[in-house]
């Protein structure tokens, strides 16, 4: 079960296909953050990952942070290995940082169960919003961006309206 | 026709009513065989390449290049969509056009 709506979201420090690492603690003063459980063999994340890949941008000029986790065990997935994270985020131009959860523990703390899965955190770092991207994984046919509303939210201060939604994708891929 | 597909991927449930949708549209009478890969050794069995994927006489309606991976049970297919997107499930009018390639060579 995930985290509830209005709880603190759970800290972490991952490294990233960039070299570096990606954590809550250094994401302070940021407005808002997103948290996205992501892979790269997904039909479902490819479909959405040109939308995502372009609200990371435009909202980081807002200060948003985002940060997109693969956790998917690479024993049964090897296309979701950390190798091929780096070489993913490279081939689609990244603009957020894409970490690695090897151990799992990440994804079993925000009881994320599917990719790709968002979680919006508040300036206090509480989940404002967990679900999907939008409501369609076909662009032509998406209607209401529910991440966007969510930021936009968040960024005005408010709760967004709508704050859960049922993540639509494939089930995170646990290590056996 | 052989339809296999994981409750892993939401998109089984639509892929099969595209299926039969296509068909329909193409005027190909259709006789599904719906298949649920259950375990990595049905997967294996079947070299399922994800889910969901269609089968004519045991031929892949969209085959593709064997990438090497070990058939799991728990995997989700992508195809290839108009405009060079990729998604969970194959463009209707894809679907009919490889069900009539099939059908003319199963009378041929």
């Amino acid at each position: 079960m995930s985290i509830a709506i209005g709880e603190p979201a759970p800290g972490f420090r991952l490294p990233t296909t960039d070299g570096g690492e990606a954590s809550l603690d250094d994401a302070a003063g940021a407005p808002a953050v997103v948290v996205a459980f992501w892979c790269n063999h997904c039909p479902y994340v490819r479909a959405w990952e040109r939308r995502f890949n372009d609200l990371a941008r435009e909202f980081s000029d807002s200060g948003v942070v985002t940060v997109a986790i693969g956790a998917n065990d690479a024993t049964t997935h090897p296309g979701d290995s950390f190798e091929e994270m780096v070489v993913r985020a490279a081939e689609q131009r990244y603009v957020f940082a894409y970490a690695r959860d090897e151990s799992q523990q990440v994804a079993r703390a925000y009881g994320a169960e599917r990719t790709p899965e968002v979680f919006v955190l508040d300036g206090d770092r509480n989940v404002a919003y967990h679900g999907a991207i939008d409501d369609d994984s076909d662009p032509d046919r998406a209607s209401r961006p529910y991440l966007r509303e969510a930021l936009d939210a968040v960024l005005e201060g408010r709760s967004p309206a709508l704050s859960e939604t049922a993540p639509v994708g494939c089930t995170i891929k646990w290590a056996r | 026709m052989t339809y296999l597909f994981n409750r892993s991927c939401p998109s089984h449930e639509e892929g099969l009513a595209l299926l039969r949708e296509a068909a329909r549209s193409s005027g190909i009478d259709l006789d599904v065989e719906v298949v649920e890969v259950l375990t990595d050794d049905d997967a294996e069995r079947l070299a399922f390449p994800g889910s969901p994927t269609y089968l004519a006489a045991g031929r892949d309606l969209f085959p593709r290049e064997d990438l090497g991976a070990v058939p799991t049970a728990e995997a989700c297919r992508a195809y290839a969509r108009p405009g060079g997107r990729i998604g969970p499930l194959p463009h209707h009018d894809d679907v009919a056009a490889a069900l009539r390639e099939a059908a003319r060579e199963a009378v041929a």
